[in-house]
């Protein structure tokens, strides 16, 4: 294995996170970190992994780690353990099925890059939304707060496109954020994309504003991100 | 103590891409705003800016925490106020793909829509009168889709943000965006922040001391040691390589939930790990006199618990399908 270096600010992120969403009435499923976190929590059930019971049972799943794309476009964890594996790759990921999941987000440099994107049909199987990164994120004492801002954003109301993307940017460092998902063919208008009809522009967490109806594959007609570039 | 090479080197890319700091700088006395005086700031921000965006204000409804202060217009639009801090966001009620821009007017004259619209939000008149605001970057939030036979559309452009720096004392004031305004097409405010930790007339500036400058060597070395403990004190890389960003020189503001009676020299340096598969990026604060006077927090710690170690022993494992 190469070398990485650990992250210093992660559970400022991710415990800023967790503690908004539970001081509005939102419930934790569970919680792991360091070797407890691992890749099978979003693997699909049916290709070996347990997302049934952790990524893909519950509406929103929060995961920061080291990250990158593969060549052929396809999102990379890495874990603290080989347990499963040392990388998750999104090749394993189905995510909504007859399960739960409606977002993923993923505080991870590059598991987002454009153009590769939008050959991700196989990871929204009702998924609505994935909020990553189309390059770095930045582990630092000016992005510490990003889990309390991505989360009070989502509690007050905000899209979870906006929450993620205002959430994670300082509006300094180059974070790049960027949120992807399905939408159907009339949404894709030939090309004029309707985007009042995405879920891009409709999602906001439960309870918190509308959401969009799950899409099967077969009602996706095209993929449609919105990112910040600086 | 001796360091590795690879951290001696990256010792000598920060130093070498350093600012040219001064021998001496102040350290700059702050003070904290009181709880009234954020509910004012709320106030004042969203009196401002519902004049540019339209908003009305009756029924507007405020809600409180220790952290911040929330008040709602009944349109949606709200304003934040970080207790801490003082710090202040309003929210323009905008779906993410309302009036979008028909094309990218460019650079130049987004910056002039954000200057302008910084302008009408007096944001030169916050800050004391011998401090700056100055604009200092511009990003893009923009959209695209692709259908499944890989047919892109042209990106759209969904907002512009221009982000400001606070400079006192001739430094710039790192940390986040000291303000920004975000805009929609022809100039429309979809949002503001502030982040100031020095307002007008607010009692700050006494100079707490004047301080000799470490050089931008040390600090680099303290960068450089703290990345090889990140990596686990490795004498060497394998495969993995560091490329400094940059190394800069200024004041630092923590971030918009943290009170902070102080305004002391750093360096802080950004730096990308590329590995053989992955990246990471980290910016890293070194403080800039020999006397730390900021408290830079640390990372903090899981509240997971050992999942192997679980009552009931390791999560079962379900069967596929």
């Amino acid at each position: 294995m190469a070398l990485a270096a650990d992250l210093t600010y992660t559970f400022n992120r991710s415990n800023g996170f967790d503690r908004e969403l539970r001081n509005a009435g939102h419930a934790r499923s569970f919680y792991f970190s360091d070797q407890s976190c691992w890749s099978n929590d979003l693997k699909d059930t049916g290709f070996g992994g347990d997302d049934r019971n952790f990524a893909d049972k519950v509406d929103l799943f929060w995961i920061e780690t080291h990250g990158s794309q593969n060549s052929s476009g396809q999102a990379s964890l890495l874990y603290d353990t080989p347990r499963n594996d040392w990388r998750g790759v999104s090749s394993g990921w189905q995510l909504g099925e007859d399960f739960n999941a409606e977002w993923v987000m993923a505080y991870s440099c590059k598991t987002a890059q454009l153009p590769g994107i939008a050959n991700w049909w196989n990871v929204f199987q009702g998924l609505h939304l994935y909020c990553g990164a189309w390059e770095n994120m930045y582990d630092g004492i000016t992005t510490d707060e990003c889990g309390e801002d991505v989360g009070d954003n989502l509690t007050d109301g905000d899209t979870v496109s906006e929450s993620w993307i205002d959430g994670v940017s300082d509006w300094w460092v180059d974070n790049h954020p960027i949120v992807v998902g399905p939408g159907t063919s009339a949404a894709w208008n030939g090309g004029n994309i309707q985007w009042h009809l995405t879920a891009i522009n409709i999602d906001h967490l439960w309870g918190h504003g509308s959401v969009s109806s799950d899409l099967a594959p077969a009602q996706q007609g095209c993929m449609v991100w919105r990112w910040a570039e600086g | 103590m001796t360091i590795p090479r690879y951290a001696a080197e990256l010792s000598e890319r920060l130093t070498a891409m350093s600012d040219k700091p001064p021998t001496h700088v102040d350290v700059v006395e702050l003070v904290p705003p009181t709880r009234d005086q954020v509910r004012q700031r709320v106030e004042q921000t969203l009196r401002t800016t519902a004049e540019a965006a339209g908003l009305d204000l009756a029924g507007m409804k405020t809600a409180e925490t220790d952290a911040r202060i929330v008040t709602r217009l009944t349109d949606g639009s709200r304003a934040v106020g970080f207790t801490a801090s003082g710090a202040v966001a309003v929210k323009v009620n905008m779906e993410p793909f309302a009036h979008l821009f028909d094309a990218d007017p460019g650079g130049d004259r987004l910056t002039d829509l954000a200057r302008i619209a910084a302008d009408e939000q007096g944001f030169s008149t916050l800050v004391p009168g011998d401090d700056e605001l100055r604009f200092e970057r511009l990003w893009r939030v923009k959209a695209a889709g692709a259908d499944r036979e890989g047919r892109h559309n042209d990106p759209v452009l969904c907002r512009a943000v221009g982000a400001f720096r606070h400079v006192t004392r001739g430094l710039p004031v790192y940390g986040r965006a000291s303000a920004t305004v975000e805009l929609a097409a022809g100039g429309r405010l979809a949002s503001l922040s502030t982040s100031l930790r020095r307002r007008a007339e607010d009692g700050s500036g006494k100079t707490i001391a004047t301080v000799p400058v470490r050089p931008a060597g040390d600090a680099a070395q303290d960068v450089a040691t703290r990345m090889v403990t990140a990596f686990g004190n490795p004498a060497e890389l394998r495969g993995a390589r560091v490329e400094p960003e940059f190394f800069r020189f200024g004041y630092l503001s923590l971030g918009r939930r943290r009170p902070q009676s102080l305004l002391a020299p750093v360096y802080i340096a950004s730096l990308a790990v590329i590995g053989e598969h992955e990246t990471s990026a980290h910016l890293i604060v070194a403080s800039a006199s020999v006397e730390a006077f900021l408290r830079i927090r640390g990372g903090g710690a899981s509240t997971s618990t050992d999942r192997l170690a679980a009552p009931g022993g390791p999560v079962q494992q379900p069967q596929p399908a």
